[in-house]
């Protein structure tokens, strides 16, 4: 496996390199997807949208600071490929069909599991759009309070108390879901 | 005493160490419990949220993508080499001006192979991927070439009015070429590709050169295009125009 740091593999990416770019793809597609599906609940956009980050990423590798993080310049254009896809979707008013369609799955979970997850997945569905996405960061994503507070240009402590606020109003869906 | 707040609630979880004030009032609070046992549950649902296979066609199309664009960079190095040669001949050119008495005949060569190479340069212009850079190719070959237009260029524009994808170039073209109606190779190129147009923007631009020019061959392809369905009403009226005023 290539130990290459993903900045240094991105700093060969921006010096001509692009066949690099397909490494960083291989170690990021899923966060980038896992993201994108968590953050729109509709798998076949998600697919969609995952591959414009990367070609974004190709096409505006001249953008990436060297020796700044990969992962927050590429969530950084995540954030940008999925608002740009919020706003169309506000423009032709279309509404996400998840429960319909989960995509497969890499290992076979049990009817518990699966039934939490669609439950899971409907109230996330009722949380406006930004507050789910500031929550797949946190907590799907596992980001850290002040790597979010980067992406989205605001106080560590401004992040915290809308995640918390978030996570309050999600459960309270979870669990009237019963 | 006061109820647990979300965020107490959640860092006692994420710590799993709650501060004393915590501790004591979850021991006495059932309502507290309830919420903290909820949190916990809620949160073991996400961190338990199954993996989802990642479809292949992101990779595939990403490692597609990447070709395309090397591939393109590469298409760029004989417009280097042009330019190299370009400027070798010019270097060449001045340094043999300077260095010799005269000779005139060698300079005359000289002159001629550096227009013959910006006249491949202005060529193989016109076959750049997009749209706007064929555009700014055929504008580029109608500011650079002379007004009498030689057979190359002529045939290049020629071949783009009635080949390339986009009606813009095409467009443009049909403007540059309209220059050279003096020439009656031209003139009856023009007419001729009049009876192939199909689009408005270029059938309204050929006809108004050709009728500018006075062509008398236009006439023919000027008929048939009234006479066409599906040609659109406004064609329909210029065409009619320009017959009355070439007949």
């Amino acid at each position: 496996m290539d130990r290459t740091s993903d900045e240094d593999l991105m700093k060969s990416v921006y010096e001509g390199r692009l066949d690099r770019l397909n490494t960083l793809c291989q170690r990021y597609q899923r966060r980038i997807f896992g993201y994108m599906l968590k953050s729109t609940l509709n798998a076949e956009d998600s697919a969609d949208l995952a591959q414009q980050v990367f070609i974004r990423a190709l096409k505006y590798r001249k953008s990436y600071r060297i020796g700044k993080s990969f992962e927050m310049w590429v969530f950084q254009i995540a954030r940008n490929v999925l608002k740009d896809y919020f706003r169309k979707m506000k423009i032709h008013n279309e509404r996400y069909e998840f429960i319909d369609q989960i995509p497969d799955m890499v290992d076979e979970v049990d009817e518990e599991k699966l039934e939490n997850e669609k439950k899971l997945i409907r109230a996330m569905e009722q949380l406006p759009e930004d507050k789910r996405e500031l929550l797949v960061l946190s907590k799907f994503e596992g980001m850290k309070y002040e790597q979010i507070a980067e992406l989205r240009s605001m106080s560590v402590s401004a992040v915290k108390v809308q995640v918390h606020r978030t996570m309050k109003r999600l459960k309270e869906l979870y669990f009237n879901l019963n | 005493m006061k109820h647990l707040t979300e965020e107490q609630i959640i860092e006692y979880l994420e710590s799993g160490s709650p501060e004393d004030s915590v501790r004591e009032h979850l021991e006495t609070c059932d309502q507290c419990q309830l919420e903290l046992k909820r949190t916990k549950e809620l949160m073991d649902t996400i961190a338990n949220s199954p993996e989802y296979n990642v479809p292949e066609h992101i990779a595939e199309n990403l490692s597609d993508a990447i070709k395309q664009e090397l591939s393109s960079e590469k298409k760029l190095i004989p417009w280097v080499q042009i330019a190299a040669a370009i400027a070798l001949l010019v270097v060449g050119f001045t340094l043999g001006k300077w260095s010799a008495p005269d000779y005139a005949s060698e300079v005359l060569a000289l002159q001629s192979q550096v227009s013959l190479l910006k006249e491949m340069q202005m060529v193989s212009a016109l076959s750049r991927p997009t749209a706007s850079q064929r555009i700014q190719a055929v504008n580029q070959i109608n500011r650079d070439s002379g007004s009498e237009g030689n057979e190359m260029i002529i045939n290049t524009l020629m071949n783009t009015l009635n080949t390339d994808d986009s009606p813009n170039v095409r467009h443009q073209a049909a403007q540059a070429l309209g220059r050279f109606t003096d020439q009656q190779m031209v003139r009856l190129s023009l007419a001729k590709s009049l009876e192939r147009q199909s689009d408005p923007l270029i059938q309204i631009a050929l006809i108004s050169i050709l009728t500018e020019a006075q062509e008398k061959n236009a006439v023919k392809p000027l008929q048939e295009i009234i006479e066409r369905e599906y040609t659109s009403p406004e064609v329909k009226r210029q065409a009619e125009i320009a017959l009355k005023v070439l007949i």
